[in-house]
């Protein structure tokens, strides 16, 4: 998987978005990342861009509770990447 | 040992104390200022340390892309260290400590750190009260009690929205 050259930050998947999930909520984690991938309009499909996970995790960080605060966790890495790929220092 | 990072208590319990609004309490901005000022240092955050990344509740000092995106990736945070162990983490020279040597942070000038965990009555560490600074610099026990008194005043703070 590519990394950055010199920030070793790997670019947002929806695997890894997933993933993160999964290890806190389970099972459930699915229909979570369905439900705000609808609300985004981000299709469900592997072969998102980071801007499309962001655009996930920004609904995911403004739902209540426990998903609230994994979405904010992964908007932060998202929009960390988006920032570095704008050479935001 | 599974890693105190992704226990989901203590991230419902951070869910639960609303921290990551973005509107959290001007008192913690003022208490992250005090922290800096008083240890002459050029920032101080109050951070919550999530499954996947730091998120700065209050900050003073920061510029740039960790002020826009109010946090680090998880594997950044100096931060994390604190939490995992539930102790104070410091470093003199971040150049040199086999944690925080090779992370894009020092890269980009982190020189010196020093971080309190911030653990609840519920006894979850969820983040810290941290100083940071560019020039490397040691933080003698003073320094350490000045930040232990302050990050004390912040965890009152953030007990408190559980009683509203």
């Amino acid at each position: 998987m590519e990394t950055r050259p010199g920030t070793k930050l790997e670019p947002p998947t929806r695997t890894s978005a997933l993933e993160s999930l999964r290890r806190v909520l389970g099972e459930d984690a699915f229909d979570v990342w369905a439900s705000a991938s609808a609300e985004a309009g981000v299709a469900w499909r592997p072969d998102l861009t980071p801007e499309q996970i962001c655009a996930v995790a920004r609904v995911l960080a403004k739902r209540p509770g426990l998903v609230g605060t994994l979405g904010v966790s992964l908007r932060v890495r998202c929009e960390t990447y988006l920032a570095l790929q704008r050479g935001v220092g | 040992m599974s890693d105190p990072l992704i226990d989901r208590e203590r991230l419902q319990e951070i869910a639960d104390l609303d921290l990551l609004g973005g509107d959290v309490d001007e008192g913690l901005d003022a208490i992250a200022r005090r922290a800096a000022t008083e240890l002459g240092l050029p920032i101080g955050l109050v951070s919550i340390v999530l499954d996947e990344a730091q998120y700065f509740a209050a900050q003073h000092g920061l510029t740039g892309m960790l002020a826009e995106t109010r946090g680090t990736p998880v594997e950044w945070a100096f931060c994390s260290h604190a939490v995992r162990a539930k102790k104070p983490f410091v470093t003199s020279d971040a150049t040199s400590h086999p944690l925080t040597r090779d992370t894009p942070l020092v890269q980009d000038g982190i020189r010196c750190y020093a971080g309190i965990p911030l653990v609840t009555s519920k006894g979850h560490a969820i983040g810290t009260l941290c100083v940071i600074g560019t020039v490397p610099r040691p933080f003698p026990d003073e320094d350490l009690a000045v930040l232990e008194d302050l990050a004390a005043q912040v965890v009152e703070r953030i007990e408190a929205r559980r009683r509203r």
